[in-house]
């Protein structure tokens, strides 16, 4: 129960994918000018985590070490065009809203390095969980820096008018360039009150 | 390799990925492990007799007493088992995806013909690119109202499906995108009303520009806009090919 507790807080701030860990920042730029499309990404995202953790997870010790990376890249391929295939069939709405994201989640050197720093040498249902958690960091993430780039980029929030018409929106923070930006803001932001709570600690 | 048969003699289930960093370390060690224990098995032994024997003797699995060609059969028999998972999934997604694909066209033709009753029956013939198919559009009296033709033209993400209205004079009734690969937020402009509205009531030789009767593109995402442009304007140069 401690541990699972502690993988929570793990995957969620003190190894968060993208804030610490800084892992998939090619996605994280791509697709955070909208909140919409950052939880989309960050859902697909977070099932391929589980699933590919936990069939590398059940792997493991079949696995040879040397071939280790080309072996996990071809589990994570699969999945992920897998979920694209089956979204594409039975969730077409979905499938039309995430079909950009999905082939990018093969790049997303988040699931790679999971698989390699922790479902290799763990269990299935610790790996599932590491999926999970992991997932859920990198969503979270995400989730704040699409939020900032929406609300000042496009003046809107899922879509929806929340800035008064007259502000035009700054192009800026659509483009790349923004992401940037808006990334290393909310990483010196993170990191700021991250190290504040552990000097209140000690 | 080299750990392996330093493992040798150890129980035969140490896998690999419980190796320590002591193990790791041995890595280095290869060459002088090679050289002292010129006996220990090797993957291209020339001597696959005494190796096997060696083998049986040991009872060792496959991976430690060839491990090259283990790692040869785990990667082949990795990549065709997915192969074969990803070929069976696709043979029962593929056709559903298409017939999504197909219902959201011509659901879109009642979009850009709104007039149409039934089903819009499809014009044969070859079609150059960016052109797909044609449709006819009929009305409750079996009139034809006009064209439904589907282009693909090639934006800055790949090719933007798009489904254009067009009266059999070459005047364009209404255009609607159905799938697109384009930048989120920027060339995404491209499929939402206020850029394709434009085109409603365009009679064929209309530009993309700044003049009062051009349609307008979108500032930032050119290719994509010019790409819906030249879409638009083949499926109504089209359909004037079709009349004569």
């Amino acid at each position: 129960m401690n541990q699972t507790l502690r993988q929570f807080k793990n995957g969620l701030l003190d190894q968060n994918p993208t804030l610490v860990l800084l892992l998939g920042m090619c996605p994280t730029m791509a697709i955070s000018t909208s909140l919409a499309n950052g939880l989309g990404m960050g859902m697909c995202a977070t099932l391929v985590l589980i699933c590919s953790n936990s069939a590398i997870s059940l792997m493991r010790k079949l696995i040879p070490e040397k071939i280790r990376i080309a072996a996990y890249v071809v589990i994570i391929a699969g999945f992920v065009t897998l979920v694209d295939m089956l979204l594409g069939a039975f969730l077409p709405a979905l499938s039309q809203s995430l079909g950009l994201f999905i082939p990018l989640i093969v790049v997303n050197c988040i699931i790679l390095a999971r698989a390699e720093a922790y479902a290799s040498k763990n269990g299935v249902v610790r790996s599932a969980l590491d999926g999970l958690t992991m997932g859920l960091g990198f969503t979270a993430a995400l989730s704040v820096v699409s939020v900032i780039r929406e609300i000042l980029g496009s003046g809107t929030l899922l879509g929806q008018r929340v800035l008064p018409d007259s502000f035009p929106g700054v192009l800026l923070l659509v483009l790349p360039t923004g992401g940037f930006l808006t990334l290393g803001f909310v990483i010196a932001a993170a990191q700021k009150l991250m190290a504040g709570r552990k000097g209140g600690k000690s | 390799m080299s750990e392996r048969k330093r493992n040798a003699p150890r129980p035969a289930s140490k896998s690999p990925q419980s190796k320590t960093p002591d193990a790791k370390a041995s890595d280095a060690k290869t060459l002088k492990t090679n050289t002292s224990k010129p006996e220990t098995p090797k993957t291209k032994t020339p001597d696959a007799t005494a190796t096997d024997a060696a083998n049986r003797r040991a009872k060792r699995p496959l991976s430690a007493a060839h491990p090259v060609l283990y790692m040869v059969i785990m990667l082949t028999s990795l990549t065709a088992v997915l192969a074969f998972l990803l070929g069976f999934v696709n043979g029962i997604t593929a056709p559903i995806i298409e017939r999504l694909r197909q219902e959201a066209l011509v659901a879109s033709v009642t979009e850009v013909l709104p007039e149409t009753v039934g089903e819009p029956e499809i014009v044969e013939g070859t079609w150059t690119a960016p052109v797909q198919t044609v449709r006819r559009a009929y009305d409750g009296a079996r009139n034809l109202i006009g064209y439904a033709v589907e282009v693909a033209p090639g934006g800055f993400g790949g090719p933007i499906t798009t489904v254009v209205g067009v009266n059999p004079d070459g005047t364009i009734t209404g255009v609607r995108i159905i799938d697109m690969k384009e930048t989120p937020n920027i060339g995404t402009k491209a499929q939402e009303p206020a850029f394709l509205d434009q085109f409603a009531g365009k009679a064929p030789g209309f530009a993309l520009g700044a003049g009062a009767s051009d349609v307008h593109a979108i500032s930032g995402a050119t290719v994509s806009s010019t790409a819906v442009y030249n879409g638009v304007a083949a499926a109504s140069a089209a359909v004037l090919a079709l009349a004569q």
